[in-house]
């Protein structure tokens, strides 16, 4: 046999493969291919079904299922992109999914609670009872409380646009509020709204093999974006340097050329400390700075607020005209000529009685005279030597006189103080380390910045990325192909307008920010947000296990104690199915159909079934169907008698036109494999801003453009803020605040700062029951901690610990290394409760402080209120 | 004929295409390099392998050790902390020595360099899983037990009381395509190829970059060749 094998394997190519056999092995070739006894054939299949793998991860990894006899029993990376550099793109985590739709903890028949709230007993139902009663119960609800007091929970749309996207207009039709995903889970970078005017913008992954520096912030892709981790490897070895900024000794600080453990919550301090030194030496980009940035514009010394061009006496001004901006040192290379406004994408004609666009002042010191500059581009007017320092004065339309600086002078003022010794002291990094980290950082071009959750998830997380933000804008790294300023976290990327499926013709369903439902209305809460007159009397939870993984949860759990009906959609038997009133079995992605996209990669992609519903599994939007049909049939004949495909049809055709994102992009090709969107190679974040100079921002879908253009309404990324409330914090300028926690838990009390970090075991909660990934880890939860902190408290390793602050207590194991920092204990969030030694989940202790800046503004993901995992205090004991 | 197809014949085309070996010299020396540098320590490759090779509960062809201080915990030297992974399967030994200890042939090396394991054959004497110097042998103590209440994966399962263990993927190789942790591996530090054709891209990385083989002075000669990991610059200009 040897002999005959190695034969054939000399034309090993596939394609070959079986006519060799057929060669070689003549009349038992049937035999061989038929596979079923033979170890050297692979085993026979029904059918291999191309599909996606979409569980809130940023992944969107294309997949196979290889199904037999009904059974999925085998998932393995697609490897299909055209660009052969994303493959394979899958994880361990991926691959084994078909242990949860066929595993031992799958929801197979519809359930009713048979017992106390959460006590976890069922018994099975019928689809027809439950459809009944949530349909009766939601008039009940609608009529005596009002329709907005249901709140429907989904996780984020990018996931699944399709059936994620039924929830939203459900809630269109019928009047339920929606809640949110990426302000919620803390994802939402406020740094980028308030600098930039985005949602948020990133790089695809791609693009990091394009860097010669990378800093990784908080960020911890090894272990978080392991599809995309080995663009970090592929920058390596063409010779770029890796330095990551943890406090922990991660997976990616062991491929690092430089560790920089810092202390939990201080990354802006680093962040300023870094912009001071690329300034003193001398490696500041002022040309970047005075083209892209507000650093130019005066800000008036009495209010703080920018001076308008219309606030000047008459004639006390320059006004070049408008459009007159131009890129200084080469910047804007492919910008039109001066004097022509650029078309800007998304943009819509403005009402006729409108107010113009507001014009801003910076001060020439050639002419010593201030300039008007307008909004309708980028760049600064010819020969304009616009001051980024000094004090003006001027001459406001009453005659009086008043005193103005460029913004940049204020945030220099700011970034001056934060001296490598005073920054050593409170980020715990070596003076001499922050200088040489600036060094290498500015010695590069182009150099990225990857900012994770680490750095993100913090009450003051704007802070840390306003700062890293203008660390990239002062060394020219933004709108750079390999560098950047970019955030990932969570797939919250609507890249495509849903607005054909999820609003029904101009209605669109009401977004509350789910932190409200945790903790009710703040007093600074924003007046545009649709809070429910009269709070929210039930939930509609799907693919999601909030109740343990929310923040703050013994705080949720009140709300949810208030609530007339829970209602559960998911495939697994999570502890948040453990509360509902009604669950509802929910089909995997192997057994519908959807469509996806993700930040990390512009490929759009599709989910198609591999099996039937497993049981008597349904997808979302079968069950709002039911439901709708019996609230009232009329919504269900003019809404919602539409297929998934039909939906998909709809998006690629509101897309579709010339230049759109789905220009040309068919269901047939989708159903073959991922399509790249219409977007620039590699995906690059404000290319066009820069190159075009095109005023900021791009738009963020599905929000039309003028609601995020608001944000900064100088039209050009925003150092200084203005608004009233950044005035009354002091956050006019980037700055560091300590964290908020230590406001709300002494730490003379509660010394350590409680890190939930993301694991790569886990999406979150999902894959926890994976029996093949439970095997490597033990299945049970580790706390780390630094052995001095283990010692000070008699902690052995292997010791069952409790954590607990004033929200809550968590138990879990410890585990002593010297990868944890003093001082701080580590549960990766995402066990289940049977995974822990007691409690909840680690977000008993997690907290749900809304910070005010973040609702300033409302744009529901957008700017809202993102929250604050990692900033929590508590105690560790022995048990 | 039932109207099943061939798991590799039922692949979409551009699937198909990422997972072909390719080219390989008239007399086929199959090796396997694991770049160090590129292993993010995921478990990406033993997963596949579980699900591939239908392996039960509590056992692995393929695992990931930490170098460090115990599951992804960096150990400490000369004051800094450092990690990094060794994927460990079957080595595929030249001069095996699980080969030379048992009594009924059931472990045989092919002429391509392939160390087979014959489930027919073994009689669980067990004499390969002491002899074996890199611990990779594994034992059905038990009837073999899975998460699904079905075989998964594309070979059939072993019997009680027999050896198994890492098959280099063998029944892919027949139709030409890279063993599954090849294919699965997101850090793309796997590469498979013919050592006997010097241009190969393994024969490449074993030279340009150091390859090394595990306890090389048992003279074991392994078809397993790794990568070491890269060294680390600072923060120096």
């Amino acid at each position: 046999m040897t002999v005959t094998r190695r034969q054939f394997l000399k034309g090993v190519g596939a394609a070959a493969g079986a006519a060799a056999v057929t060669g070689v092995l003549g009349g038992a070739a049937e035999t061989v291919l038929a596979g079923r006894d033979d170890p050297l054939r692979s085993l026979p299949v029904d059918r291999v079904v191309r599909t996606t793998c979409s569980p809130n991860c940023t992944g969107s990894c294309g997949q196979l299922a290889f199904v037999r006899d009904g059974n999925i029993v085998k998932v393995q990376q697609a490897a299909d992109y055209p660009d052969k550099s994303y493959n394979p793109r899958g994880c361990m985590k991926g691959i084994s999914y078909h242990l949860l739709v066929h595993g031992p903890d799958r929801i197979k028949t519809p359930l009713v609670r048979d017992g106390d709230r959460g006590s976890g007993k069922f018994r099975e139902a019928t689809w027809e009872e439950e459809l009944d009663r949530i349909a009766s119960e939601f008039k009940r609800i609608g009529a005596a409380w009002g329709w907005d007091s249901i709140h429907v929970f989904g996780q984020v749309p990018g996931s699944g646009y399709i059936q994620k996207g039924a929830n939203y207009r459900a809630c269109t039709a019928l009047g339920m509020t929606h809640g949110t995903s990426f302000d919620f889970n803390g994802d939402l970078p406020m740094g980028m709204p308030i600098t930039f005017g985005v949602q948020n913008a990133e790089h695809e992954s791609k693009d990091w093999a394009n860097s010669r520096f990378i800093l990784a912030v908080g960020a911890n892709p090894l272990e978080t974006r392991i599809p995309d981790a080995h663009f970090i490897e592929d920058a390596l070895e063409k010779g770029a340097r890796l330095v990551v900024v943890d406090p922990t000794f991660s997976s990616t600080a062991s491929k690092a050329d430089a560790w920089i453990k810092i202390k939990p919550g201080t990354d802006a301090v680093l962040g300023l400390a870094l912009c001071r030194r690329v300034m003193e030496a001398g490696k500041a980009d002022w040309d970047f700075m005075r083209t892209y940035t507000d650093a130019a514009l005066l800000v008036r010394a009495d209010t703080h607020k920018r001076l308008r061009a219309d606030e000047l006496a008459p004639g006390q001004a320059l006004d070049p005209g408008p459009a007159t901006g131009i890129g200084l040192g080469g910047y804007g290379k492919k910008a039109l000529p001066a004097g022509t406004a650029p078309e800007v994408p998304g943009a819509v004609a403005p009402a006729a009685d409108a107010p113009p666009p507001p014009r801003f002042v910076v001060w020439d010191t050639a002419s010593q005279k201030p300039v008007i500059v307008g909004t309708e581009r980028l760049g600064i007017p010819a020969g304009v030597d616009a001051a980024l320092e000094g004090t003006f004065t001027l001459t406001l339309a009453d005659g009086s006189q008043v005193q103005a600086t460029p913004g940049f002078a204020l945030v220099k003022a700011e970034v001056d103080a934060w001296t490598p010794e005073k920054a050593a002291e409170i980020t715990g990094i070596p003076a001499e380390d922050i200088v040489r980290l600036a060094d290498a950082y500015a010695a590069e071009r182009p150099a990225a910045i990857i900012m994770g959750g680490g750095s993100n998830h913090w009450y003051h997380g704007d802070l840390n990325g306003r700062a890293l933000a203008l660390l990239a804008s002062l060394t020219g790294n933004v709108g750079r192909s390999g560098g950047g300023f970019s955030v990932y976290v969570g797939q919250y990327k609507v890249r495509v307008d849903t607005s054909p499926w999820w609003n029904i013709g101009d209605h669109k369903a009401k977004v509350v920010p789910s932190v409200y439902f945790v903790r009710g209305r703040t007093e600074t809460m924003n007046k545009n947000v649709p809070y429910p007159k009269n709070g929210f009397k039930a939930l509609f939870c799907t693919f999601a296990n909030m109740f343990i993984q929310g923040m703050d949860v013994n705080r949720l759990h009140q709300t949810l104690d208030g609530c007339e009906l829970v209602v559960v959609m998911d495939h697994q038997m999570t502890d948040t199915v453990g509360y509902a009133d009604i669950v509802l079995p929910a089909t995997t992605w192997y057994e519908k159909t959807d469509l996806t996209a993700t930040p990390l990669h512009p490929f759009l992609q599709i989910q198609q079934p591999a099996l039937p519903p497993v049981g008597q599994a349904r997808s979302e939007l079968w069950v709002w169907q039911e439901i709708i049909k019996r609230i009232d049939p009329a919504i269900f004949d003019a809404s919602f008698d539409m297929t998934e495909e039909q939906a998909i049809q709809a998006i690629l055709e509101k897309g579709g036109g010339k230049g759109g994102p789905t220009e040309g992009i068919t269901l047939e090709q989708l159903k073959a494999g991922p399509v790249r969107l219409k977007v620039p190679d590699p995906d690059v974040a404000f290319v066009r801003q820069i190159d075009e100079l095109l005023p900021f921002p791009p738009r963020s879908l599905p929000a039309p453009l003028a609601a995020t253009a608001a944000f900064i309404p100088t039209r050009r990324i925003e150092f200084y803020k203005e608004d009233d409330r950044f005035i009354e914090l002091g956050e006019t300028v980037p700055t560091y605040k300590p964290p908020h926690d230590d406001s709300v838990h002494d730490p003379a009390k509660y010394p350590i700062a409680l890190l939930s970090p993301h694991s790569k075991w886990r999406i979150h909660s999902s894959y926890a029951n994976v029996a093949w990934l439970n095997e490597i880890t033990g299945g049970r939860a580790p706390v780390l901690l630094a052995p001095e902190t283990a010692a000070e408290r008699g902690i052995a390793e292997g010791d069952l610990v409790e954590l607990s602050n004033t929200r809550g207590k968590v138990r879990a194991w410890a585990h002593i290394t010297k990868a944890a920092a003093p001082g701080t204990a580590t549960l990766f969030e995402g066990w289940w409760s049977r995974q822990l030694g007691g409690g909840k989940s680690v977000n008993e202790l997690t907290s749900s402080e809304v910070n005010p800046i973040h609702e300033i503004q409302f744009v529901a993901n957008m700017w809202a209120p993102s929250t604050g995992w990692k900033d929590c205090r508590c105690e560790v004991t022995r048990v | 004929m039932s109207d099943k197809v061939s798991p590799i014949e039922a692949l979409p085309p551009a699937s198909r295409a990422y997972g072909e070996i390719g080219a390989v010299s008239a007399d086929p020396r199959w090796v396997m390099v694991v770049d160090q540098e590129r292993c993010i320590g995921c478990w990406s490759c033993c997963v596949i392998c579980k699900s591939e090779n239908d392996v039960p509960d509590g056992m692995w062809w393929n695992r990931i050790n930490t170098v460090g201080d115990g599951l992804d915990t960096p150990y400490e030297e000369q004051g800094r902390l450092a990690m990094h992974w060794l994927p460990l399967a079957c080595q595929h030994c030249e001069n095996p020595a699980c080969t030379r200890v048992c009594p009924v042939s059931a472990t045989y090396s092919r002429e391509d360099g392939l160390v087979m394991q014959d489930s027919q054959r073994c009689i669980g004497c067990r004499y390969c899983l002491v002899a074996c110097p890199y611990g990779v042998r594994q034992f059905n103590w038990g009837r073999p037990e899975r998460p699904v209440p079905f075989d998964t994966g594309m070979v059939a399962p072993r019997p009680l009381g027999t050896m198994e263990k890492c098959t280099m993927c063998v029944h892919r190789i027949t139709d030409g395509q890279v063993p599954s942790c090849v294919w699965s591996c997101p850090g793309q530090a796997r590469i498979f190829g013919d050592l006997n054709d010097p241009d190969s891209k393994v024969s490449r990385l074993i030279r340009d970059r150091g390859g090394y083989q595990l306890l090389e002075e048992r003279g074991t000669d392994p078809h397993v060749y790794y990568l070491p990991p890269r060294r680390k610059r600072g923060l120096e200009p």
